[in-house]
């Protein structure tokens, strides 16, 4: 399964923030004192919306986070485009909206950081560029001096294979990202209790506590997005799970008696290794994936 | 009625069957009393909407406090269901005991054992009136193939003397690469043994000698609320930011066999899980926990782990995987949140 870029990217976004001392690592925002534990109750904030300076609109920053002096404002994007004219309107948030997450009290506008997997001129603002490795550009915009250091520090460190955190689906998730997404939820339907899964709970389980920020229209869509993975997986004669999950009034539910023999277990995983291997949404599986030990 | 009418008929019962068994020793060298046991469960339910182990549930004149009624005069077992983390009493034959315990909280929804780590388990080393008399060691390298497997196992219960020269470097030896599955702890106060105790990473604690119902009470209490505070910790620490949990591991995994384990739902771990990416010496799996059915993520090299409990999944399967996987293929296993030996 290829994993998904978006991710990939928010997952990178958030190692910078980890301290993972068995993997040696101490990500640069941390080390500058970002979220620092007894200042602020969270190390950072994801996808909340905070209060414009004029004290009637609102922005929904990616992420948020404030050291005892200074405080960022992450935007993360995939987006070809320059994203300079939102990371302008992203410095008319109140230093007040902090407050509402605990951070300390902040009097300056936020250092603004674009967030990308490749270089994009995103205007005068420190660039961090996480692809396989760690990179920067423009830190010079960086009011934050500590801040700067711990990123040179950093420049050049192996990016591909951080941590997974547990947000697996984003508003413009897709196809494949979608399909990695509902495996979790697809093997908790084989639960003894045997629930029922509306495709909106499997879309709430991937975004997971970006569930309460999401849109409504945004939720609708991935939940249009799920129901037609799902209906790849369920229906048509070479649908792979159509025998064992069925889709119930409210939602999708197993089928009949389980037995978790290790064969049966072991071909439904084969099976969601194989459909998620094909990466155009909607589509039925074509084969076993080349990920699959089994294969041969 | 089976179990005892009172609170104090229950403390009654368990102070006559260590003074019986302190006699027996005295006479004899050897107790005559069954031994109590005392598992510690961690809970997500309330008691009275679980099944109870055996027979029906009757409440004690103490509030939290729970005994069984099945007629049968064997079946003695007392529940503190008073917080989080409850406390069963058993005095049922012990191979008995363990399997009805075992089979209960197998299959009653929001119960799990207290995995306790290898620091709880050694967590009275140095202090005071404590003695270390014995240390379990267990690995089944049970990613192998039986015929191939190097599986070790020792249970090495002592005393006050080293009767073989050497002996204690074995063992030591083994406690550093392995994972400790149990540990033997006395306490010796006044020049006599308050209490002897096992405890085991599956958190049963067995009683082999005890001066005073205050001490097992106090022994069972102190663990209970180590274990309620550890994961109250793990717990915010999940919720206030997407940190994992991060594993370090003796023994070197073998990726390929993991994948097929988990893939398939076998093993001790009892977790099932899907590969979703693959890197040279890295993989990302998703899945579920099948003790709880929750989701779980986990991300893996040879001698390193990352594991994500997302929503409002259960924190308690950190400890389980920890105990369990090392105890079956990875040896000696930490476990950090956030940088903090949370489990040490």
């Amino acid at each position: 399964m290829p994993e998904s870029p978006r991710l990939a990217l928010w997952n990178k976004s958030i190692f910078l923030f980890d301290l993972l001392p068995i993997r040696r690592w101490e990500g640069p925002f941390r080390r500058a004192g970002y979220g620092k534990a007894g200042e602020s109750p969270f190390p950072y904030v994801v996808g909340r919306e905070v209060l414009l300076h004029d004290g009637q609109n609102f922005k929904t920053p990616d992420l948020i986070s404030a050291s005892g002096s200074f405080w960022v404002v992450l935007d993360l994007t995939y987006f070809p485009g320059s994203k300079e004219r939102r990371l302008r309107e992203y410095s008319e948030i109140s230093p007040r909206a902090l407050r509402s997450f605990g951070f300390p009290p902040q009097d300056g506008p936020p250092i603004l950081f674009s967030v990308r997997p490749d270089r994009v001129d995103d205007g005068p603002y420190p660039q961090l560029i996480l692809g396989d490795t760690l990179t920067t550009a423009n830190l010079d915009c960086c009011a934050d001096s500590a801040l700067r250091e711990e990123f040179e520090r950093v420049q050049g460190h192996d990016l591909r294979t951080v941590p997974g955190t547990s947000i697996t689906l984003l508003p413009e998730s897709k196809g494949p990202e979608i399909k990695e997404a509902l495996v979790p939820s697809i093997l908790e339907l084989f639960s003894p209790e045997r629930p029922v899964l509306s495709a909106l709970d499997m879309v709430d389980r991937g975004l997971e506590r970006l569930a309460d920020v999401v849109s409504a229209t945004s939720k609708r869509t991935l939940c249009r997005a799920v129901e037609a993975e799902m209906r790849s997986l369920l229906l048509g004669d070479d649908a792979l799970l159509k025998d064992d999950i069925e889709f119930a009034e409210a939602g999708y539910k197993a089928r009949g008696n389980m037995s978790y023999h290790p064969n049966k277990l072991n071909r439904v995983r084969r099976a969601l290794v194989a459909w998620s291997a094909d990466q155009r949404p909607g589509s039925p599986q074509r084969g076993l994936s080349d990920f699959d030990p089994d294969r041969g | 009625m089976t179990g005892p009418e009172s609170f104090r008929e229950f403390a009654r019962t368990l102070q006559s069957i260590f003074e019986g068994n302190e006699e027996s020793l005295e006479r004899f060298q050897r107790t005559s009393e069954i031994q109590l046991k005392t598992y510690l469960v961690e809970s997500n339910t309330q008691i009275q909407q679980s099944r109870p182990p055996l027979g029906r549930w009757r409440s004690l004149d103490a509030p939290g406090w729970y005994t069984i009624d099945t007629g049968r005069a064997e079946d003695f077992l007392t529940v503190d269901a008073g917080g989080p983390i409850w406390r069963v009493f058993s005095l049922i034959e012990a191979t008995r005991s363990d399997a009805v315990i075992g089979e209960w909280i197998a299959n009653v929804r929001g119960l799990d054992r207290c995995w306790l780590s290898r620091a709880q388990l050694l967590h009275w080393a140095g202090q005071g009136e404590w003695t270390q008399r014995g240390v379990g060691i267990r690995f089944d390298d049970g990613l192998e193939p039986a015929d191939r497997a190097g599986n070790f196992s020792m249970k090495a219960w002592h005393g006050d003397r080293e009767v073989i020269p050497g002996i204690g470097k074995v063992i030591e030896l083994a406690q550093q690469q392995l994972a400790v599955s149990s540990a033997r702890w006395q306490r010796v106060s006044g020049g006599r043994t308050r209490l002897l105790a096992e405890t085991y990473s599956d958190g049963k604690i067995t009683f082999n000698r005890a001066e005073d119902v205050d001490e097992v009470m106090n022994f069972s209490q102190a663990l209970a609320d180590d274990y309620r505070e550890r994961i109250n910790r793990a717990n915010s620490l999940r919720n206030n930011s997407l940190a994992p949990f991060e594993f370090e591991f003796a023994q070197e995994i073998s990726l390929e066999s993991f994948a097929e384990t988990v893939g398939a739902g076998r093993g001790p771990m009892r977790l099932w899980l899907v590969e979703t990416k693959q890197e040279r010496d890295f993989r990302r799996f998703r899945g579920v926990d099948m003790h709880t059915w929750d989701r779980i993520y986990f991300d893996l090299t040879p001698r390193y782990g990352c594991l994500t409990v997302p929503g409002k999944g259960c924190v308690n399967a950190a400890p389980r995987i920890a105990a369990i996987q090392g105890e079956d293929n990875a040896g000696k296993t930490r476990v950090l949140a956030d940088g903090v030996d949370l489990f040490a």
